[in-house]
Protein backbone atom coordinates (compact mmCIF):
# COMPACT_ATOMS: atom_id res chain seq x y z
CA UNK A 1 0.00 0.00 0.00
CA UNK A 2 2.95 2.29 -0.43
CA UNK A 3 2.39 3.47 -3.98
CA UNK A 4 -0.60 4.27 -6.11
CA UNK A 5 -1.28 2.21 -9.20
CA UNK A 6 -1.43 4.01 -12.52
CA UNK A 7 -5.22 3.58 -12.54
CA UNK A 8 -5.48 5.07 -9.06
CA UNK A 9 -3.32 8.00 -10.15
CA UNK A 10 -5.57 8.64 -13.13
CA UNK A 11 -8.70 8.38 -10.96
CA UNK A 12 -7.15 10.81 -8.51
CA UNK A 13 -6.39 13.32 -11.28
CA UNK A 14 -10.00 13.01 -12.48
CA UNK A 15 -11.19 13.53 -8.93
CA UNK A 16 -9.14 16.70 -8.36
CA UNK A 17 -11.87 19.26 -9.27
CA UNK A 18 -14.37 17.63 -6.90
CA UNK A 19 -11.66 17.24 -4.26
CA UNK A 20 -10.77 20.91 -4.62
CA UNK A 21 -14.41 21.96 -4.18
CA UNK A 22 -14.61 19.70 -1.14
CA UNK A 23 -11.47 21.38 0.26
CA UNK A 24 -13.10 24.78 -0.24
CA UNK A 25 -16.31 23.62 1.39
CA UNK A 26 -14.29 22.50 4.43
CA UNK A 27 -11.99 25.49 4.72
CA UNK A 28 -14.06 28.28 3.11
CA UNK A 29 -10.76 29.94 2.26
CA UNK A 30 -9.18 29.62 -1.22
CA UNK A 31 -5.59 29.61 0.06
CA UNK A 32 -6.39 27.03 2.73
CA UNK A 33 -8.23 24.96 0.13
CA UNK A 34 -5.13 24.93 -2.10
CA UNK A 35 -2.97 23.90 0.85
CA UNK A 36 -5.40 21.20 1.94
CA UNK A 37 -5.61 19.81 -1.60
CA UNK A 38 -1.86 19.55 -1.95
CA UNK A 39 -1.33 18.12 1.51
CA UNK A 40 -4.03 15.53 0.78
CA UNK A 41 -2.37 14.53 -2.48
CA UNK A 42 1.02 14.34 -0.80
CA UNK A 43 -0.41 12.14 1.93
CA UNK A 44 -2.04 9.83 -0.63
CA UNK A 45 1.21 9.55 -2.58
CA UNK A 46 3.17 8.95 0.58
CA UNK A 47 0.84 6.41 2.23
CA UNK A 48 -0.88 4.99 -0.84
CA UNK A 49 -4.26 3.29 -0.66
CA UNK A 50 -5.57 -0.28 -0.86
CA UNK A 51 -5.85 -1.70 -4.36
CA UNK A 52 -9.61 -2.10 -4.04
CA UNK A 53 -10.23 1.31 -2.46
CA UNK A 54 -12.68 3.72 -4.04
CA UNK A 55 -10.37 6.59 -4.94
CA UNK A 56 -12.96 9.36 -4.53
CA UNK A 57 -14.20 8.19 -1.15
CA UNK A 58 -10.70 7.37 0.11
CA UNK A 59 -9.25 10.72 -0.95
CA UNK A 60 -12.17 12.67 0.52
CA UNK A 61 -11.84 10.81 3.80
CA UNK A 62 -8.10 11.51 3.96
CA UNK A 63 -8.82 15.15 3.14
CA UNK A 64 -11.42 15.44 5.90
CA UNK A 65 -9.14 13.82 8.48
CA UNK A 66 -6.27 16.15 7.56
CA UNK A 67 -8.56 19.14 7.93
CA UNK A 68 -9.78 17.91 11.31
CA UNK A 69 -6.14 17.59 12.44
CA UNK A 70 -5.46 21.11 11.20
CA UNK A 71 -8.56 22.51 12.92
CA UNK A 72 -7.46 20.93 16.19
CA UNK A 73 -3.96 22.31 15.93
CA UNK A 74 -5.33 25.75 14.99
CA UNK A 75 -7.57 25.60 18.02
CA UNK A 76 -4.51 25.05 20.18
CA UNK A 77 -2.63 27.85 18.38
CA UNK A 78 -5.62 30.20 18.73
CA UNK A 79 -5.60 29.76 22.47
CA UNK A 80 -2.04 31.01 22.62
CA UNK A 81 -2.15 33.47 19.72
CA UNK A 82 -0.98 36.97 20.53
CA UNK A 83 -3.02 38.67 17.86
CA UNK A 84 -5.49 37.75 15.13
CA UNK A 85 -4.97 40.85 13.04
CA UNK A 86 -2.01 39.40 11.15
CA UNK A 87 -4.06 36.90 9.15
CA UNK A 88 -7.07 39.02 8.35
CA UNK A 89 -8.09 39.88 4.82
CA UNK A 90 -7.83 36.49 3.11
CA UNK A 91 -10.38 35.48 0.50
CA UNK A 92 -11.37 38.92 -0.72
CA UNK A 93 -11.02 40.33 -4.18
CA UNK A 94 -10.53 43.90 -5.24
CA UNK A 95 -12.70 43.77 -8.33
CA UNK A 96 -15.76 45.93 -7.99
CA UNK A 97 -17.99 44.80 -10.79
CA UNK A 98 -21.53 43.89 -9.88
CA UNK A 99 -20.94 40.22 -10.62
CA UNK A 100 -17.78 39.90 -8.59
CA UNK A 101 -19.37 41.85 -5.74
CA UNK A 102 -22.22 39.37 -5.77
CA UNK A 103 -19.85 36.39 -5.80
CA UNK A 104 -17.82 37.96 -3.01
CA UNK A 105 -21.00 38.27 -0.98
CA UNK A 106 -21.78 34.61 -1.54
CA UNK A 107 -18.23 33.58 -0.60
CA UNK A 108 -18.42 35.62 2.57
CA UNK A 109 -21.85 34.23 3.42
CA UNK A 110 -20.66 30.68 2.79
CA UNK A 111 -17.73 31.33 5.08
CA UNK A 112 -20.15 32.24 7.85
CA UNK A 113 -21.93 28.90 7.66
CA UNK A 114 -20.98 26.11 10.06
CA UNK A 115 -18.54 23.77 8.32
CA UNK A 116 -20.86 20.76 8.41
CA UNK A 117 -23.71 22.72 6.82
CA UNK A 118 -21.39 24.13 4.16
CA UNK A 119 -20.06 20.68 3.31
CA UNK A 120 -23.57 19.22 3.02
CA UNK A 121 -24.78 22.12 0.85
CA UNK A 122 -21.79 21.83 -1.49
CA UNK A 123 -22.25 18.07 -1.90
CA UNK A 124 -25.91 18.50 -2.80
CA UNK A 125 -26.15 21.90 -4.54
CA UNK A 126 -22.76 21.98 -6.27
CA UNK A 127 -21.83 18.33 -6.77
CA UNK A 128 -25.42 17.35 -7.53
CA UNK A 129 -25.46 14.40 -5.15
CA UNK A 130 -28.72 13.07 -3.78
CA UNK A 131 -29.29 13.22 -0.03
CA UNK A 132 -28.56 9.49 0.17
CA UNK A 133 -25.31 9.82 -1.78
CA UNK A 134 -24.21 12.85 0.24
CA UNK A 135 -25.06 11.03 3.46
CA UNK A 136 -22.93 8.05 2.43
CA UNK A 137 -20.14 10.34 1.32
CA UNK A 138 -20.08 12.45 4.47
CA UNK A 139 -20.88 9.44 6.66
CA UNK A 140 -23.91 10.95 8.37
CA UNK A 141 -27.62 9.95 8.36
CA UNK A 142 -29.82 11.09 5.46
CA UNK A 143 -32.03 13.12 7.78
CA UNK A 144 -28.96 15.02 8.96
CA UNK A 145 -28.08 15.92 5.37
CA UNK A 146 -31.62 17.10 4.70
CA UNK A 147 -31.62 19.23 7.81
CA UNK A 148 -28.13 20.66 7.21
CA UNK A 149 -28.83 21.54 3.58
CA UNK A 150 -32.09 23.29 4.43
CA UNK A 151 -30.60 25.21 7.34
CA UNK A 152 -27.59 26.16 5.23
CA UNK A 153 -29.82 27.56 2.47
CA UNK A 154 -31.91 29.46 4.98
CA UNK A 155 -28.90 30.93 6.80
CA UNK A 156 -27.20 31.79 3.52
CA UNK A 157 -30.28 33.59 2.21
CA UNK A 158 -30.62 35.56 5.45
CA UNK A 159 -26.93 36.47 5.39
CA UNK A 160 -27.06 37.60 1.76
CA UNK A 161 -30.16 39.73 2.39
CA UNK A 162 -28.44 41.34 5.36
CA UNK A 163 -25.34 42.09 3.28
CA UNK A 164 -27.36 43.55 0.42
CA UNK A 165 -29.30 45.82 2.79
CA UNK A 166 -26.13 46.92 4.52
CA UNK A 167 -24.36 47.73 1.25
CA UNK A 168 -27.40 49.39 -0.35
CA UNK B 1 -35.73 4.41 3.84
CA UNK B 2 -37.00 7.54 2.10
CA UNK B 3 -36.24 11.07 3.16
CA UNK B 4 -39.90 11.67 3.97
CA UNK B 5 -39.76 8.83 6.48
CA UNK B 6 -36.59 10.30 7.93
CA UNK B 7 -38.29 13.67 8.22
CA UNK B 8 -41.20 12.05 9.94
CA UNK B 9 -38.86 10.42 12.43
CA UNK B 10 -37.23 13.65 13.49
CA UNK B 11 -38.50 14.85 16.82
CA UNK B 12 -37.01 17.88 18.49
CA UNK B 13 -37.76 21.53 19.17
CA UNK B 14 -35.20 23.13 16.90
CA UNK B 15 -36.67 25.94 14.88
CA UNK B 16 -35.62 24.67 11.48
CA UNK B 17 -36.58 21.03 11.80
CA UNK B 18 -39.66 20.06 9.86
CA UNK B 19 -42.51 18.12 11.34
CA UNK B 20 -44.35 16.30 8.58
CA UNK B 21 -46.93 14.69 10.88
CA UNK B 22 -49.22 17.64 11.39
CA UNK B 23 -49.76 21.05 9.88
CA UNK B 24 -46.55 22.55 11.19
CA UNK B 25 -44.15 22.44 8.23
CA UNK B 26 -41.04 24.54 7.68
CA UNK B 27 -41.39 25.96 4.18
CA UNK B 28 -37.64 26.39 3.77
CA UNK B 29 -37.16 22.66 4.35
CA UNK B 30 -39.83 21.83 1.85
CA UNK B 31 -38.37 24.30 -0.65
CA UNK B 32 -34.94 22.82 -0.12
CA UNK B 33 -36.19 19.30 -0.67
CA UNK B 34 -38.17 20.45 -3.72
CA UNK B 35 -35.06 22.08 -5.23
CA UNK B 36 -33.07 18.90 -4.59
CA UNK B 37 -35.84 16.69 -6.00
CA UNK B 38 -36.11 14.84 -2.71
CA UNK B 39 -39.87 15.09 -2.17
CA UNK B 40 -41.86 12.01 -3.09
CA UNK B 41 -44.53 12.21 -5.83
CA UNK B 42 -47.41 12.95 -3.48
CA UNK B 43 -45.51 15.70 -1.66
CA UNK B 44 -44.35 17.19 -4.93
CA UNK B 45 -47.87 17.49 -6.30
CA UNK B 46 -49.08 19.10 -3.08
CA UNK B 47 -46.17 21.50 -3.02
CA UNK B 48 -46.52 22.52 -6.67
CA UNK B 49 -50.16 23.41 -6.06
CA UNK B 50 -49.05 25.58 -3.16
CA UNK B 51 -46.46 27.26 -5.34
CA UNK B 52 -49.15 28.16 -7.88
CA UNK B 53 -51.27 29.88 -5.29
CA UNK B 54 -48.64 31.43 -2.98
CA UNK B 55 -46.55 34.18 -4.55
CA UNK B 56 -44.39 34.58 -1.43
CA UNK B 57 -43.43 30.92 -1.65
CA UNK B 58 -42.59 31.34 -5.36
CA UNK B 59 -40.44 34.38 -4.60
CA UNK B 60 -38.63 32.46 -1.90
CA UNK B 61 -38.05 29.54 -4.26
CA UNK B 62 -36.63 31.86 -6.91
CA UNK B 63 -34.32 33.42 -4.35
CA UNK B 64 -33.03 30.08 -3.08
CA UNK B 65 -32.45 28.82 -6.63
CA UNK B 66 -30.57 32.01 -7.53
CA UNK B 67 -28.40 31.54 -4.45
CA UNK B 68 -27.67 27.95 -5.51
CA UNK B 69 -26.59 29.25 -8.91
CA UNK B 70 -24.21 31.73 -7.29
CA UNK B 71 -22.75 29.03 -5.03
CA UNK B 72 -22.11 26.85 -8.09
CA UNK B 73 -20.27 29.70 -9.80
CA UNK B 74 -18.13 30.39 -6.74
CA UNK B 75 -17.14 26.74 -6.50
CA UNK B 76 -16.69 26.38 -10.26
CA UNK B 77 -14.09 29.18 -10.07
CA UNK B 78 -12.37 27.26 -7.30
CA UNK B 79 -12.19 24.03 -9.30
CA UNK B 80 -10.73 25.91 -12.28
CA UNK B 81 -7.77 27.01 -10.22
CA UNK B 82 -6.21 23.69 -9.26
CA UNK B 83 -2.50 24.23 -8.71
CA UNK B 84 -0.75 22.70 -11.73
CA UNK B 85 1.95 21.16 -9.55
CA UNK B 86 -0.64 18.96 -7.83
CA UNK B 87 -1.60 17.12 -11.03
CA UNK B 88 2.06 17.00 -12.03
CA UNK B 89 2.90 15.47 -8.67
CA UNK B 90 0.35 12.69 -9.18
CA UNK B 91 1.43 12.03 -12.78
CA UNK B 92 5.11 11.80 -11.97
CA UNK B 93 6.41 8.24 -11.68
CA UNK B 94 8.79 7.05 -9.00
CA UNK B 95 8.36 10.14 -6.89
CA UNK B 96 9.54 9.75 -3.32
CA UNK B 97 8.43 12.40 -0.89
CA UNK B 98 11.22 12.88 1.60
CA UNK B 99 9.06 15.19 3.69
CA UNK B 100 5.78 17.01 3.21
CA UNK B 101 6.47 19.76 0.68
CA UNK B 102 3.45 21.83 1.47
CA UNK B 103 2.80 23.48 4.80
CA UNK B 104 -0.13 25.59 5.85
CA UNK B 105 0.80 28.88 4.21
CA UNK B 106 -1.64 30.99 6.12
CA UNK B 107 -0.27 30.08 9.52
CA UNK B 108 3.31 29.89 8.39
CA UNK B 109 2.95 33.37 6.98
CA UNK B 110 1.38 34.58 10.17
CA UNK B 111 4.16 33.05 12.26
CA UNK B 112 6.85 34.57 10.02
CA UNK B 113 5.09 37.94 10.06
CA UNK B 114 4.86 37.86 13.85
CA UNK B 115 8.56 36.98 14.15
CA UNK B 116 9.50 39.79 11.74
CA UNK B 117 7.34 42.24 13.69
CA UNK B 118 9.12 41.32 16.92
CA UNK B 119 12.56 41.68 15.31
CA UNK B 120 11.66 45.03 13.71
CA UNK B 121 10.25 46.29 17.00
CA UNK B 122 13.46 45.26 18.78
CA UNK B 123 15.65 46.93 16.16
CA UNK B 124 13.61 50.13 16.18
CA UNK B 125 13.65 50.19 19.95
CA UNK B 126 17.41 49.65 20.03
CA UNK B 127 17.98 52.37 17.46
CA UNK B 128 15.81 54.82 19.32
CA UNK B 129 17.59 54.28 22.60
CA UNK B 130 20.95 54.35 20.85
CA UNK B 131 20.37 57.84 19.46
CA UNK B 132 22.70 60.25 21.24
CA UNK B 133 20.43 62.82 22.78
CA UNK B 134 22.27 64.75 25.49
CA UNK B 135 19.04 65.93 27.10
CA UNK B 136 17.96 62.38 27.79
CA UNK B 137 21.16 61.32 29.53
CA UNK B 138 21.02 63.20 32.77
CA UNK B 139 21.16 66.69 34.16
CA UNK B 140 24.85 66.41 34.79
CA UNK B 141 25.67 65.66 31.19
CA UNK B 142 23.22 68.28 29.88
CA UNK B 143 24.69 70.95 32.08
CA UNK B 144 28.23 70.05 31.13
CA UNK B 145 27.42 70.15 27.44
CA UNK B 146 25.67 73.49 27.69
CA UNK B 147 28.49 75.08 29.60
CA UNK B 148 31.48 73.49 27.84
CA UNK B 149 32.87 73.91 24.34
CA UNK B 150 32.52 70.86 22.14
CA UNK B 151 35.16 68.22 22.91
CA UNK B 152 36.89 70.68 25.17
CA UNK B 153 39.76 69.59 27.33
CA UNK B 154 38.43 68.18 30.57
CA UNK B 155 35.11 67.06 29.05
CA UNK B 156 35.96 63.41 29.47
CA UNK B 157 37.11 64.05 33.01
CA UNK B 158 33.66 65.44 33.70
CA UNK B 159 32.05 62.38 32.24
CA UNK B 160 34.00 59.93 34.35
CA UNK B 161 34.66 61.76 37.59
CA UNK B 162 31.35 63.31 38.58
CA UNK B 163 29.08 61.08 40.69
CA UNK B 164 25.59 60.27 39.36
CA UNK B 165 22.54 62.03 40.74
CA UNK B 166 20.96 60.20 43.66
CA UNK B 167 18.10 60.78 46.08
CA UNK B 168 14.30 60.53 46.23
CA UNK B 169 11.47 63.06 46.67
CA UNK B 170 12.32 66.23 48.56
CA UNK B 171 15.67 64.82 49.55
CA UNK B 172 16.35 64.26 45.88
CA UNK B 173 15.56 67.90 45.09
CA UNK B 174 17.93 69.07 47.81
CA UNK B 175 20.60 66.67 46.63
CA UNK B 176 20.10 67.78 43.08
CA UNK B 177 20.39 71.47 44.16
CA UNK B 178 23.69 70.79 45.88
CA UNK B 179 24.97 68.78 42.98
CA UNK B 180 23.99 71.47 40.51
CA UNK B 181 26.05 73.99 42.44
CA UNK B 182 28.90 71.51 42.49
CA UNK B 183 28.54 70.99 38.73
CA UNK B 184 28.45 74.73 38.19
CA UNK B 185 31.68 75.17 40.13
CA UNK B 186 33.31 72.33 38.26
CA UNK B 187 32.19 73.68 34.88
CA UNK B 188 33.63 77.08 35.80
CA UNK B 189 36.88 75.34 36.65
CA UNK B 190 36.73 73.51 33.34
CA UNK B 191 36.15 76.73 31.47
CA UNK B 192 39.14 78.28 33.23
CA UNK B 193 41.17 75.18 32.37
CA UNK B 194 40.05 75.41 28.76
CA UNK B 195 40.98 79.03 28.57
CA UNK B 196 44.36 78.20 30.06
CA UNK B 197 44.71 75.29 27.64
CA UNK B 198 43.72 77.52 24.73
CA UNK B 199 46.17 80.21 25.73
CA UNK B 200 48.94 77.59 26.07
CA UNK B 201 48.21 76.35 22.56
CA UNK B 202 48.17 79.90 21.23
CA UNK B 203 51.46 80.62 22.97
CA UNK B 204 52.98 77.44 21.56
CA UNK B 205 51.90 78.42 18.07
CA UNK B 206 53.43 81.86 18.44
CA UNK B 207 56.77 80.44 19.60
CA UNK B 208 59.33 80.09 16.85
CA UNK B 209 60.32 76.50 16.02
Amino acid sequence: MTTLTSQQRQDLIDELPRLKRYCLSLTSDPADADDLLQITVERLLEKGMPADAHVAKWSHRVCKNLWIDEIRSRDVRNRYALSEGVIDGAGTTSANTEESVQLDRVSAAMEQLPAEQRAALVQVAVEGRSYAEAAAFLEVPIGTIMSRVARARKALAANLEWREEREA
Amino acid sequence: MGVAKKVKDMRDDRKNVVDMDGSRVDDDHLLSMYIDNELDAEQTIAFVSRLKSESALRTRLTRLEENDGLIKRVYAQSADSIPHQVAALISADNVTLLRPVRQWRRWTTAAVAASCAVVIAMVLNTNQTAVFNPMTIDAQMAHALESSPSRAAGFWLLLFRLPPLRGKGRKKEKTQGCQEKQYQRQSEQIQQRNQLHGSCIAAARQEPP
